[in-house]
């Protein structure tokens, strides 16, 4: 304890103390300057105090802190970050597959090709579509038949070679071989390039009955 | 827990790997001691999927984070408080908590005191092992406001947005653990006094 007493402070080796001053004074006495960290170092202690006796009596930091947890696997981070990758391209895909049109299964595709194999093309309906495959065959034999009929018929009426002959020859001809001279007579008009031609039948009255009255 | 800073972030929202990996690299730390030091013990096994399970959440809602309406770190606290109670909630564990003893029943029945006083050279891991099981006698709400308190470093404001209750609340839970706390360790706490 310091001695406020000057005999005890000359005593002590102590400098003179100030005196104390008077109860009047003393309600006037100026307070003390106050550093400007004063109230920060204050509450630095308080809290210092407070860490190292633990909360109002309890576990302090240092006690609390001997509940430790796990130390982390070497390969935590990289396991954790490949895991948040392949998350994320999960979650894509099934975005994704909500907007894509699934392939058709075989068995879709079958059924609809069905379908269209049964829908009608033209106007009728399946019904009528399937009558005119009924009846396609039996038509086409029936023509068939009818058209060989008709050719038979047509090859037992023709006519003899020398009457098809006679028909196909030129009238020029034909009249070499007639019984009457009208024959003549028209292939000589019928010669009108040259009408005193011999005709190719050789002379006969015909000829010499024209070639006289031309002259 | 480090804050990773917002241009990281940014960069994280918009597919960067290296602020991905940044970001995991400076949270999964606290992640996992908080997961721990909640579920206890037991989940030592499990606490690293269940830490992982918490980055896959954060990353998936990562593109709707705001950064003007919470911190990254009291954001992330946020799904690691969820997990965890969907993991108790999942589990049907039973949380103790004198608390909810009701009026007229015998408390907690604790074992004599006599026999909590610990062996020197093993003391600090005994104490650890008492601090789980105190700390697992407590109810959910207080034990996540404590962990998040005294071993996090979190505020009480950021306590409160994480677990969505009033600060006064988060106070008032926080007064409770820690009479908890103090009652269940006492006797260790005199003996490395």
């Amino acid at each position: 304890m310091i001695p406020h007493d000057g005999a005890q402070r000359r005593d002590a080796g102590l400098p003179a103390a100030p005196d104390f001053p008077s109860e009047a004074e003393w309600l006037d006495l100026p307070p003390p300057p106050i550093a400007p960290d004063f109230v920060a170092r204050t509450v630095a202690a308080v809290l210092a105090a407070g860490n190292a006796a633990g909360p109002e009596g309890g576990p302090s930091r240092e006690q609390l802190a001997s509940f430790a947890p796990p130390e982390p696997s070497p390969d935590f981070v990289a396991r954790t970050l490949q895991a948040v990758r392949q998350d994320r391209v999960r979650r894509w895909r099934e975005l994704l597959a909500r907007y894509v049109a699934p392939e058709p299964s075989p068995a879709f595709v079958a059924r609809t090709l069905r379908a269209l194999a049964d829908q009608p093309v033209a106007a009728g309906g399946a019904a009528a579509a399937a009558r005119r495959r009924r009846w396609t065959g039996p038509l086409l034999a029936a023509a068939a038949a009818v058209v060989t009929a008709i050719w038979l018929l047509r090859a037992q009426a023709a006519p003899p070679l020398e009457a098809r002959l006679a028909g196909a020859v030129r009238p020029a001809f034909a009249h070499g071989y007639a019984a009457a001279s009208l024959p003549g007579l028209l292939a000589a008009l019928e010669r009108d390039a040259d009408p005193a031609a011999l005709p190719a039948g050789g002379a006969d009255g015909t000829w010499l009955l024209l070639h006289r009255r031309r002259r | 827990m480090t804050e990773p800073t917002a241009d990281r972030v940014r960069s994280a929202q918009r597919g960067d790997p290296a602020a991905a990996e940044a970001i995991v690299q400076a949270l999964h730390r606290p992640v996992i001691a908080t997961i721990f030091r909640f579920l206890g013990p037991r989940w030592r096994e499990d606490v690293e999927d269940l830490a992982q399970e918490v980055f896959l959440k954060v990353f998936r809602a990562l593109p709707d984070f705001d950064p003007a309406r919470a911190k990254f770190t009291t954001w992330v606290y946020t799904f690691v408080r969820n997990h965890c109670y969907d993991v108790l909630k999942k589990k049907h564990l039973p949380t103790a908590s004198l608390h909810a003893v009701a009026d007229g029943e015998p408390a907690h029945d604790v074992a004599d005191r006599r026999e909590l006083v610990p062996v020197r050279d093993a003391e600090n891991q005994e104490l650890g092992r008492r601090i789980g099981e105190a700390l697992a006698l407590l109810g959910e709400d207080q034990r996540m406001v404590f962990v998040l308190r005294e071993y996090e470093g979190l505020d009480c404001a950021e306590i409160a947005a994480i677990t969505g209750v009033h600060e006064g609340t988060v106070k008032s839970r926080l007064f409770r653990a820690k009479q908890t706390m103090r009652q269940q360790l006492e006797p260790w706490l005199r003996a490395g006094a």
